[in-house]
């Protein structure tokens, strides 16, 4: 990985690769989880469609004649940050022909910071548009009861705070939202904002790199914090026209994300909930037959443990009664040579395999700027390879029950 | 060994034919971390009338046992769970049943040799008891639940429903839970024995490592078998209507999706062909470069959930197009007024070629994603690798016959997932 800041500040970050035939251009933007977030969801949204030099279909015309480029443009939520993501793929130069990937960097650049401009403000038609399928994408998350489940009980957990707020952002943020305020909010946040650049694959990386030579980037990141604090366990229920129970249970931990620690908290995870070794998927899916997936995931940004599965109604308690005890059974350093072994292999497996997609790298690049970590992907291998049992029993005393969330069917009324 | 190499892509394949009848396809990739092995069967959700192995008369199966049968084959003789032998490599494993194969995997990073014996041995060891079927009868009646509360999974398979009258197509690949609930211990033997004999089945291999010493490996740990005659699968007669025109499902959803359907007829010329015709004739249709897309877009009739795409295999084929929408009929409507307005043009369509190129590209650099495509292809009949080149070669008259076969008013079907009263 090679990591320079160029000329206005902007970083970039190449990761060379011989043995693969396609390029990733990634620039993101790094701003405050808030109130701001739909406005940036719609922000990535209209950049995309509204470009000053092409107009949409030019712009997907251009996108073809180079080999089928593909590009993205979301948001992203990390704890407390937001991060606008616009990504370009593409093959690299050796299959195509010259300065490919350089003209993929430039379409990037047009559409980032060369909007379509009327007066002093954004396409008005674009951001209407923008505005109405945006309404629908945040609205369809009720649509997934699984994702819905999660985001119902990150609410629970997080009341009042920005994480608490989808990575799409609120509706009501969204309906204020106009051509001429999103404009202001443009400028303002492409002059205030950390920007990064990342470049995957074989290609001329100084003819891509010069192409964002001139972005302005601050170097302040926004802050992600945690401040978790044990209080009485909130029980949420709801229910829906739906046929599956799901059951979200949201653990917090005080292990800070900055700490070397949060590679023992990944462990645990993993003999917990994480794969087909973890004692959820062996006991409430595999031997008691409860469910057909039943996970735990670790965000490290907020330091909370998500616990999730697919029940009848009739079996929540006996459900939310196994995965405490699951807890319980680690607590009291229940927990075998293969359990251990095995979580710590697939660790080192997922890390390892980052060899070959760059995408992961990127993004894990991305997390470490968040949480102003230096670690090399060795370093984090070896930090996994020292957990210890004793070292799981220990933090699974740092991991408490926060709040249950669940959505069940209407005829159990 | 055969030896093949692809030129252009920068590629090379291994493959050879094993004693037993199984084909073994290895593609090297220098240089990559990850290695990945596919061991696959012919068999998936659509064949569910045939001639069991040593019999002379066709049975019908339970809906759902294909799919069935892939969740049972981790269960081994003494009482291992067969995911703990790849937890114990740190290999991620898993399957997956679709409606023309069933298909186990795994990939890591390291003991590959290890985990590719774990895989052969555990495909050629079933074990099916009358307690464990009943242990998955739960598991998966919650897996079919899951499916069941998922509008867009709803909005597809009702959408093929509508298409196809007497295809099993139309049966959702894991079945019901009361046909699950007929499925015993002699039903997986039974289809079992008939379809994961080697001769049906195919193993691919793809990651950094020398091909002869695989195969001497392979080779080492594949069970004898003797290559056996075809199967006799019993096709269905379908007429070429449609089954049901317009579909409508109510869900708890806070935003109604749609799909479009539209059956493939007077399937001819070869799959590898048709799949090429048709996705390029659906790009140059309704891509983000086509007129009808642009005017979509426009009118607020096109949302980020869009997504098009076609599906096809020998004796079946059809295009979808989904959204989510207040207004799928008049959706509908303007795409089949885009399809009688459609005009080919040569421009446009080196443009999709030129993009069908590039993007065939990238499957080659993850050997997790290089191992499935080349499976799945295997199983098809068609290949990852011509493909490629096919596709440069699309003319005018194949693109047209796409717009005769299928993409017309009479063979469309819409299905609606709306909210609740």
């Amino acid at each position: 990985m090679i990591k320079k800041t160029l000329d206005k500040g902007i970083n970039l970050i190449y990761l060379p690769g011989d043995k693969f035939k396609t390029v990733y251009i990634r620039l993101n933007i790094f701003r405050p989880m808030g109130e701001e977030a739909a406005k940036n969801a719609l922000l990535s949204r209209v950049l995309k469609a509204s470009c000053a030099k092409y107009d949409k279909l030019q712009l997907e015309k251009k996108l073809e004649d180079l080999y089928g480029a593909g590009l993205s443009a979301n948001v992203i939520k990390c704890g407390d940050v937001q991060v606008i993501s616009f990504g370009m793929f593409l093959p690299s130069d050796i299959y195509t022909e010259e300065n490919t990937s350089k003209k993929a960097a430039e379409l990037l650049y047009e559409v980032v910071l060369n909007p379509k401009i009327v007066g002093n403000a954004f396409d008005k038609e674009t951001v209407m548009l923008e505005k109405n399928n945006l309404k629908m994408l945040i609205a369809s998350v009720f649509n997934d009861k699984k994702d819905y489940a999660e985001q119902r009980c990150t609410e629970i957990m997080f009341e009042g705070d920005p994480f608490a707020i989808h990575e799409l952002g609120r509706l009501s943020d969204l309906e204020k939202v106009d051509e001429i305020n999103l404009k202001e909010h443009y400028d303002k946040i492409m002059s205030q904002s950390k920007i990064d650049i990342y470049v995957s694959g074989n290609c001329d990386i100084d003819s891509v790199a010069n192409v964002f030579a001139g972005v302005k980037s601050e170097k302040e990141m926004p802050k992600n914090s945690v401040d978790n604090k044990k209080r009485e366990i909130k029980t949420v229920m709801e229910t829906q026209d739906v046929s599956q129970g799901k059951l979200m249970m949201g653990f917090k931990t005080d292990i800070m994300p900055e700490s070397i620690d949060t590679y023992k908290l990944l462990v645990f995870n993993s003999v917990y909930g994480s794969g087909t070794h973890s004692k959820l998927f062996c006991n409430v899916r595999e031997k008691l037959s409860l469910a057909y997936y039943a996970y735990a995931r670790y965000n490290r940004f907020k330091s909370v443990i998500m616990v999730g599965s697919g029940i009848e109604f009739e079996n929540y308690d006996k459900a939310k009664d196994e995965i405490l005890l699951q807890l319980e059974e680690i607590k009291k350093g229940n927990i075998t040579e293969f359990e251990l072994s095995s979580s710590k292999k697939s660790l080192i497996n997922a890390y390892k395999s980052m060899d070959d997609e760059p995408l992961r790298i990127i993004s894990a690049q991305a997390s470490s700027e968040i949480l102003d970590e230096d670690l090399t992907l060795d370093q984090k291998i070896a930090a996994i390879e020292a957990v210890t049992k004793e070292d799981v029993i220990k933090m699974s005393s740092h991991v408490w029950l926060d709040s249950i969330y669940f959505l069940k069917g209407k005829e159990n009324e | 060994m055969n030896k093949t190499t692809y030129d252009i892509l920068n590629e090379t394949l291994y493959s050879y034919t094993h004693p037993s009848g199984l084909n073994v396809y290895m593609a090297v990739k220098p240089g990559f971390t990850k290695s990945c092995a596919y061991f696959s069967t012919d068999y998936g959700s659509t064949t569910n009338k045939f001639v069991p192995i040593g019999m002379t008369s066709a049975i019908k199966v339970p809906d759902g046992v294909a799919h069935f049968l892939e969740h049972k084959m981790f269960e081994q003789p003494d009482g291992e769970n067969i995911f703990d032998a790849f937890s114990r490599y740190g290999a991620y494993a898993n399957a997956y049943t679709s409606f023309n194969m069933t298909t186990y995997y795994f990939w890591c990073t390291e003991n590959f040799r290890e985990n590719l014996n774990t895989l052969i041995r555990f495909v050629q060891t079933p074990y099916f008891t009358k307690e464990n079927v009943a242990k998955e009868q739960g598991i998966i009646g919650q897996e079919i639940r899951m499916y069941q509360d998922d509008p867009n999974w709803s909005c597809y398979f009702n959408m093929i429903q509508g298409l196809y009258h007497n295809h099993p197509v139309r049966i959702d690949i894991a079945g019901t839970v009361e046909s699950i609930s007929k499925i015993t211990e002699e039903t997986l033997y039974t289809c079992y024995n008939t379809f994961y004999n080697p001769s049906n089945m195919s193993l691919c291999l793809v990651g950094d490592f020398d091909p002869e010493e695989m195969k001497d490996y392979v080779d080492g740990i594949l069970k004898e078998a003797s290559p056996m005659e075809k199967i006799v699968r019993i096709t269905h007669d379908e007429p070429r209507s449609v089954a049901k025109a317009h579909t409508v499902r109510k869900m708890s959803v806070s935003t109604p999706v749609y799909a479009i359907g539209f059956k493939e007829n007077l399937l001819q010329t070869e799959l590898e062909e048709r799949r090429i015709a048709a996705k390029i004739a659906i790009e140059l249709l309704i891509g983000k470069s086509s007129k009808l897309y642009g005017k979509l877009y426009n009118e607020g009739l096109i949302s980020g959930a869009f997504s098009k795409d076609y599906t096809g295999e020998n004796d079946y084929g059809f295009a979808e197009i989904s959204d989510e929408s207040e207004n799928a009929e008049l959706a509908a409507e303007k795409i089949l007024q885009g399809i009688k307005e459609f005009k080919l043009e040569k421009d446009d369509l080196e443009r999709i070629k030129r993009k069908k190129f590039g993007r065939c590209l990238h499957v080659f650099d993850d050997p997790e994603n290089y191992a499935g495509a080349l499976a799945r292809n295997i199983t098809s009949g068609t290949s990852l690798y011509k493909s490629v080149e096919l596709a440069q070669k699309i003319s005018f008259e194949e693109i047209e016959r796409v717009f005769e076969t299928m993409l017309r008013a009479e063979n469309m079907t819409l299905s609606e997932i709306k909210r609740v009263d």
